[in-house]
């Protein structure tokens, strides 16, 4: 099975260091939660470090990590990529897509609410605590 | 094709100023932001949906709202119990100079010497209670 959009091309827009092109299209499904999760473990973390953390996150993804290609909102246009991985041993679910303009859409960032296994079959485990 | 909330799908996203508004930073788990901040957000779902270069300007509103309200926390207490500031910072187990600090907004203060400091301010009595023991010679 095969991404919509290419690491590399993800990957791209996060080295560009162009934060413009970035954006967080739902902030209760990404810097919160993770935020949420630094902070269960007394290690609080501001909302900057929240972003740094996550593109440093899908920086380390490899096509291993992907899980399938989700439509959004009934729209077949609208096509997102889901992964999940553990990232500095923590498991996450992940979720972005690229748009019309060549930003980079992170739709999702949090502990996965059930086991994800990935289309090269790496299961990753649910976090059930937030 | 225009952005959508990535939450409810919506497109009726709109720039809204978030003061006044609760947000979690840090070891804070609510922050009354008191600075005007725009944002988008989704018309539908309330969702906010921020940029990566909005990020860093969003910690500093809500710093900057965290040093407003513990500027005015110690005035309403100075005001109120015609006391020193090193007598408030004795309440608090601080330093006056890390009180003087934290006033002018140099340091945050963990959210446990907020939460006092704001608790101090509300009522006389939390202040005659966690007044610091004298020590006998």
């Amino acid at each position: 099975m095969k991404s919509k959009f290419e690491l590399s091309d993800v990957f791209k827009i996060i080295d560009s260091k162009d934060e413009t092109k970035i954006y967080f299209s739902a902030f209760s499904r990404s810097v919160m939660p993770v935020m949420e999760v630094f902070q269960i473990e007394n290690k609080a973390i501001t909302q900057e470090q929240a972003k740094e953390y996550i593109l440093e996150g899908i920086r380390t993804l490899t096509p291993e990590h992907f899980v399938r290609t989700v439509i959004l909102f009934n729209d077949s246009t609208y096509l997102a990529d889901e992964y999940g991985c553990y990232f500095d041993n923590k498991p996450w679910y992940i979720k972005f897509r690229i748009d019309e303009e060549g930003n980079l859409e992170e739709v999702s960032f949090h502990p996965p609410l059930r086991d994800i296994v990935t289309s090269a079959g790496i299961v990753i485990e649910a976090r059930r605590f937030l | 094709m225009s952005k959508r909330c990535g939450n409810c799908g919506s497109t009726k996203l709109k720039k809204k100023n978030q003061k006044t508004k609760i947000f979690s930073w840090k070891d804070y788990p609510s922050v009354i932001l008191t600075e005007d901040f725009i944002l988008t957000e989704c018309d539908d779902c309330r969702e906010l949906i921020v940029c990566a270069n909005e990020m860093r300007e969003f910690d500093d509103v809500l710093m900057l709202s965290i040093s407003n309200q513990v500027k005015e926390f110690v005035e309403v207490i100075l005001k109120r119990e015609n006391c020193t500031q090193a007598e408030i910072a004795s309440h608090l187990g601080i330093t006056e100079e890390y009180l003087c600090e934290i006033k002018q907004g140099r340091k945050i203060p963990k959210f446990q010497t907020f939460n006092f400091l704001k608790t101090l301010a509300a009522h006389h009595q939390s202040f005659v209670h966690s007044a610091p023991l004298k020590r006998s010679a």
